[in-house]
């Protein structure tokens, strides 16, 4: 383990040590620090290999523009890949590992790839791996990925906290650096809602990167002093760690809020805003250059952001390349620190000396770098071409500014380019009038700049939103020079000179990709990668832009940009789903008998958001289908009970209920008597079947709905849009009440004496006094409300039991103890199918959204006498074709055969091809009653065909059966039962 | 001996989690109604409606309460009644002015109290709370269950009413939230 000592910063804890692990070695750092500034302290330079040639690499930079960090955080139970380590906040115990390299990073084998740059350059995969075609699944595209990608996933499952949140202001400062701070206070001093973001771990921004110079002492106090009153704001919410990821219509912005010290690790937020301000600053440039990625070539101002907000001065021998003033700053800095600094590169020829301390080379530039593993030197080429060395151990490198505005372009605005700074600024024209861009993202780069233009903004803002700003103080602040001459990349040389260091794209490749004519810059990026790497392109796209321009010989602008797109930084797919996944993706429903089923051994089954029991397995039972056949006999020949409580109910009431009802409906509803129940056929507006149900008339203007489970809030929500935009003129109310009634069916020939002894005996059930399809309020187990229906979904004579939902366990048990002598048999939704398809009566497979009330011989029920929703379009030709399908039923020859649903049906004769399909299986299962499996199929022409012979093909399992086509009602065809 | 009676299994009034910024009870003492205006019958269901709860028909989006009952506005002359009243009285009250649904025990109320209130609240619902005062109701899903939120006292009380076959999905969620809190 070792370490460098700090010098004197204000935001690490030199008290606070820190214990962390990088490559399986132990390393030291303070509160404060992130892990590539703990590492840089400790003298690591080689962090990671490049992705494609697998160079050796380093930090370059201090935050989430970084190519080259990437490391895999190793947690307790899993890992998390591409993790950049300038954004990582150090703490105890923390370990990473490098990506990309095999055996050890030192000595990496995939670095034979640099040696063939020649052959795998830009596009290379579009030139090879072309033949043999047999190749490419098998060789040429396994080989690709194993040796493409960067980190490993450890298959463990995440146990990562996230969450999602809401939230709402009136304003949204993204950033909290001079710009941002000012805004922010500015804001909140007004009375406005605030929430000022911060993706750093400490508020600030640059004023953490600077020391405070004679000119810079006024502004940094003032800052300094105005954050500590904007976090005792009560109106002003101050949120670090949280990183703005996009901006999305109607001023709705997404934010990741990384937590510490919680039991929730991370807040994936919505921020709903008035107005926004981007106060985001901007990003250094690189400059491509021979060799310009080695270990120790970082960006110029983040070795000064090292050396100032982390103390880190271990460096031996600095130079620094530019073509800007900013470069001298770092230089003072390094000198003030006791670094040696063994000059400044500068490209301009009579660049303003600031310090007489630092050594210029004016008029000239890198050309190429010496080392391996790490920077050892640099040659450098005056305008005379003179070539001379110079050794150093880091190379600072500047090539300007690009104002971070990519957060702006979101909502498809297209940035602007400023020849002032040589650098794209947001769209004036700004669509969206929710996002104003301040400071240094929108190109004033000087402090005075950042304060006034940010001070400017906000009392615009506030003056639209109405807030009144009485009196507030900004000190004065002596303005700067900023001098840039645009310089993009240096010509000299034929050597690789990186513009993308992450997705190790280079000038060459650009200049390739123009010669095959890839000159658009949106191919541009897609065939050579550029910027389409984790940092998004943050120190290469404009880089990469000017080269282009530069061969096609047009100016920037005219080349244009690619789209930028959120995310702006890469978020992980936990941080989306939040706590929606596993149990929570869905909320579950859970039927009112739930409880008593599950204290009876039911297994359970998922329909729709809803858990209902399937089957009642006893103890000696091998298999479901021995449970299920045994639930299906004792209803057929006794009686048994099911929980529906999930078919959809929907009470109708008011005056105009029937006649509302009757235009719902496409069969007639009008003389509907009080006490009885109809079948009912609701189509959608294109004439196809929507849902089925039945519908009780209660009273002279209360009905009951009822609707299949899955269609429950679809019927509701078009009987409620049939309500108030269609007939809004209607006086009918429409109340769920799915909830608040339990119904359970009791079917099978002993169902009359079970529901005897439970009604109250002022109500007779006989079978002349309550027919099939009848139905009435009535009391229970001595005045518990209920309603009675005499409706069979099995085919028998049976009942549906509706009590208020908090009777249902106590009435179920209550049945049990009565229904000894019967032998009551609760049965599940398997055996409910089983014999809803022994009785051929349609259900969710039938209707399944594409099929007509013809297809399910029901074509007589549409009534034509009346206006109803889908009426006209039910009527038209296609729905009517000759040789439409129909439902029928399917029996195997074999008996013992099993059609699968799904499977479709050809003649005997015929191949089986999609030209000779005549329909399909919808439902199938074994049917005890029958002894045989049965189905319920759509044949072309299929009440012509009762008796013929059919093919019945599962391509996906590769088998055929052979049944005979029949009616569809396999029991009790003549409904004696239903009627007994 | 066959029992001649049912007994109904009512979520009893308790509280579910209590920390140092947040109480979860379950509130579900009173029975629920929907009672819905019939048409051209405003002016006489304001009046009956005043005099049987003792107060006003709530306005858009708001709530009234007194000791006995609370009325929810659902939706254009629906309202949401808990109350100590029963069926009866509230049907020979109405009759011919209203329709009258019985819901008890097909929802669920849960009152979420505590200073935590507003903190735990931005993780569930979507409205700016900030805006979301006393007297308040809204119609909003919470964990893709839909529900009704009101405010009994801005940041420190506030109701949740859902449909019982959500109820336990709705706990669990809000103990969740609540025990990372």
């Amino acid at each position: 383990m070792t370490s460098f000592d700090r010098i004197n910063s204000s935001s690490i804890d030199t008290q606070k040590e820190i214990n962390f692990i990088f490559n399986g070695q132990k390393y030291r750092g303070f509160q404060g620090d992130t892990l590539a500034s703990a590492l840089i302290a400790n003298g690591v330079k080689l962090i990671a290999r490049s992705f494609k040639y697998h160079r050796p690499r380093g930090i370059i930079s201090c935050g989430s523009q970084e190519p080259n960090g990437l490391v895999e955080l190793i947690h307790k139970d899993f890992r998390e890949p591409n993790t950049k380590a300038t954004t990582i906040e150090l703490y105890e115990g923390l370990e990473a590992k490098s990506q990309n390299s095999w055996p050890s990073l030192k000595y990496d084998f995939m670095s034979l790839n640099d040696k063939f740059s020649k052959f795998i350059g830009a596009g290379f995969y579009y030139k090879t791996f072309m033949w043999p075609a047999s190749f490419w699944e098998k060789i040429y595209e396994p080989l690709i990925r194993k040796a493409a990608g960067l980190g490993k996933l450890s298959y463990n499952k995440n146990e990562r906290v996230s969450e999602k949140g809401f939230l709402h202001c009136d304003l949204l400062v993204i950033g909290s650096g001079p710009s941002g701070l000012v805004s922010a206070y500015l804001a909140g001093l007004s009375g406005a809602k605030v929430i000022l973001v911060e993706e750093d771990f400490i508020f600030g921004g640059n004023l953490n990167n600077e020391t405070s110079d004679d000119s810079k002492t006024v502004a940094h106090k003032y800052l300094r002093s105005i954050l500590k009153d904007i976090m005792k704001m009560p109106n002003v919410r101050c949120m670090r760690r949280t990183c703005v990821i996009g901006m999305f219509d109607h001023g709705i912005f997404g934010a990741l809020e990384k937590l510490n010290q919680s039991k929730i690790d991370q807040i994936f937020w919505k921020i709903k805003s008035k107005k926004a301000l981007l106060c985001t600053g901007a990003l250094e440039r690189f400059i491509p250059f021979q060799n310009n990625d080695r270990p120790g070539i970082m960006l110029s101002a983040s070795i000064r952001t090292y050396l100032n907000r982390w103390g880190i001065n271990n460096f031996q021998d600095v130079l620094l390349f530019t073509n800007n003033n900013d470069a001298y700053l770092t230089a003072s800095n390094l000198i003030s620190s006791g670094v040696n600094v063994v000059g400044v590169v500068d490209t301009r020829d009579n660049p303003k000396i600031f310090d007489s301390r630092i050594k210029v080379f004016q008029g000239s530039q890198v050309i190429n770098t010496r080392g391996k593993l790490e920077l050892k030197g640099v040659d450098i080429q005056n305008k005379e071409g003179k070539i001379s060395f110079l050794k150093c151990d880091i190379l600072g490198v500047t090539g300007g500014w690009n104002p971070n505005i990519q957060i702006s372009c979101h909502t498809g605005v297209k940035p602007v380019w400023d020849k002032k700074i040589s650098a794209f600024i947001p769209g004036k024209n700004n669509v969206s009038t929710h996002l104003k861009a301040v400071g240094s993202a929108n190109g004033k780069f000087t402090l005075s700049e950042c304060i006034s233009s940010a001070e400017k903004a906000v009392l615009e803002i506030l003056n639209d939103l109405n807030f009144k700003l009485e009196k507030y103080e900004i000190p004065s602040i002596s303005p700067e020079n900023i001098d840039i001459d645009p310089f993009w990349y240096v010509q000299f040389g034929s050597e690789r000179k990186w513009v993308d260091l992450q997705n190790d794209v280079t000038v060459k490749d650009i200049e390739i990709a123009y010669k095959e004519n890839f000159r658009s810059v949106e191919h541009l990026k897609r065939y050579t990668t550029l910027g389409m790497g984790t940092d998004q392109g943050k120190t290469s796209n404009v880089t990469g832009l000017a080269i282009l321009a530069s061969l096609s010989k047009k100016s920037i602008p005219e080349v244009g940009t690619t789209v930028f797109r959120p995310p702006y930084v890469p978020v992980s797919l936990d941080t989306l789903v939040g706590h929606a996944h596993g149990k929570n993706f869905k909320p579950t429903r859970l039927t009112p008998s739930h409880n008593w089923a599950q204290e009876n051994g039911a297994s359970f089954t998922e329909s729709g958001l809803w858990l209902r029991a399937e089957w009642y397995a006893k103890k000696n039972e091998r298999n479901w289908r021995t449970t299920v056949d045994r639930e299906v006999n004792a209803v057929r020949n006794s009686v048994g009970f099911c929980d529906v409580s999930t078919l959809g109910k929907i009470d109708i009431q008011g005056k105009d209920a029937l006649s509302f009802i009757n235009k719902i409906y496409c069969n007639g509803f009008a003389k509907l008597p009080v006490g009885k129940v109809r079948y009912g056929l609701m189509l959608r507006e294109d004439g196809l079947v929507m849902d089925d149900g039945t519908t009780a008339r209660m009273s002279e203007n209360h009905f009951i709905m009822t609707t299949t489970t899955v269609n429950a809030e679809s019927v509701y929500r078009h009987l409620e849009f049939c309500h108030q935009c269609l007939w809004p003129e209607l006086d009918v109310q429409l109340i769920s009440t799915t909830d608040a009634w339990a119904q359970i069916a009791i079917a099978g020939p002993n169902s009359r004496k079970i529901i005897s002894k439970i009604i109250d005996p002022e109500y007779d059930v006989s079978n002349e006094k309550f027919p099939f399809m009848a139905c009435a309020d009535i009391t229970i187990c001595k005045g518990v409300r209920a309603r009675l229906f005499r409706i069979s979904f099995s085919g028998e004579l049976a009942y549906e039991l509706s009590v208020p939902t908090q009777y249902a366990y106590s009435l179920i048990s209550y049945l049990m103890e009565i229904g000894v002598e019967e032998n009551i048999t609760p049965y599940g939704t398997e055996a409910l199918g089983v014999m809803r398809i022994e009785k051929g009566h349609a259900a969710g497979p039938e209707l399944n959204g594409t099929t007509s009330a013809l297809n399910l011989n029901m074509d007589k029920m549409v009534s034509l006498k009346k206006d109803s929703i889908g009426m006209v379009l039910s009527k038209r030709e296609g729905l009517h074709k000759i040789d439409a399908i129909k439902l029928v039923g399917l029996k195997p020859v074999k008996t013992d055969n099993q059609i699968v649903s799904g499977s479709h049906i050809f003649n005997l004769q015929d191949k089986i091809k999609p030209e000779n399909d005549l329909g399909y299986v919808t439902s199938s299962c074994y049917s005890p009653t029958m002894k045989s499996y049965i189905a319920l199929a759509f044949l072309k022409n299929g009440s012509e065909r009762y008796g013929d012979k059919v093919k019945i093909s599962n391509p996906l399992l590769k088998k055929e059966t052979y049944a005979e086509v029949c009616n569809p009602v396999f029991v009790d065809p003549t409904g004696d039962k239903l009627r007994d | 001996m066959i029992k001649n009676f049912l007994k109904p299994n009512l979520y009893r009034s308790e509280v579910l989690m209590v920390n140092d910024k947040l109480k979860l009870t379950l509130d579900n003492s009173r029975n629920i109604f929907s009672l819905n205006e019939n048409k051209d019958e405003t002016n006489k269901f304001n009046r009956i409606f005043k005099k049987f709860f003792g107060f006003s028909v709530p306005e858009i989006a708001k709530f009234k309460l007194n000791d006995n009952s609370i009325a929810l506005w659902s939706r254009t002359k629906s309202y949401i009644i808990l109350t100590d009243s029963n069926l009866d009285d509230l049907t020979s009250t109405f009759d011919g002015l209203a329709s009258i649904t019985d819901q008890t025990g097909g929802w669920l109320s849960f009152k979420i109290s505590g200073k935590g209130s507003i903190h735990l609240f931005e993780k569930l619902i979507t409205i700016n709370l900030e805006n979301f005062n006393e007297g308040n109701v809204i119609r909003t899903s919470i964990g893709k269950i839909n529900c009704f939120v009101f405010c009994k006292k801005k940041g420190e009380t506030y109701y949740i009413i859902c449909p019982v076959s959500f109820s336990n999905a709705m706990r669990s969620r809000l103990i969740q939230l609540i025990e990372l809190s």
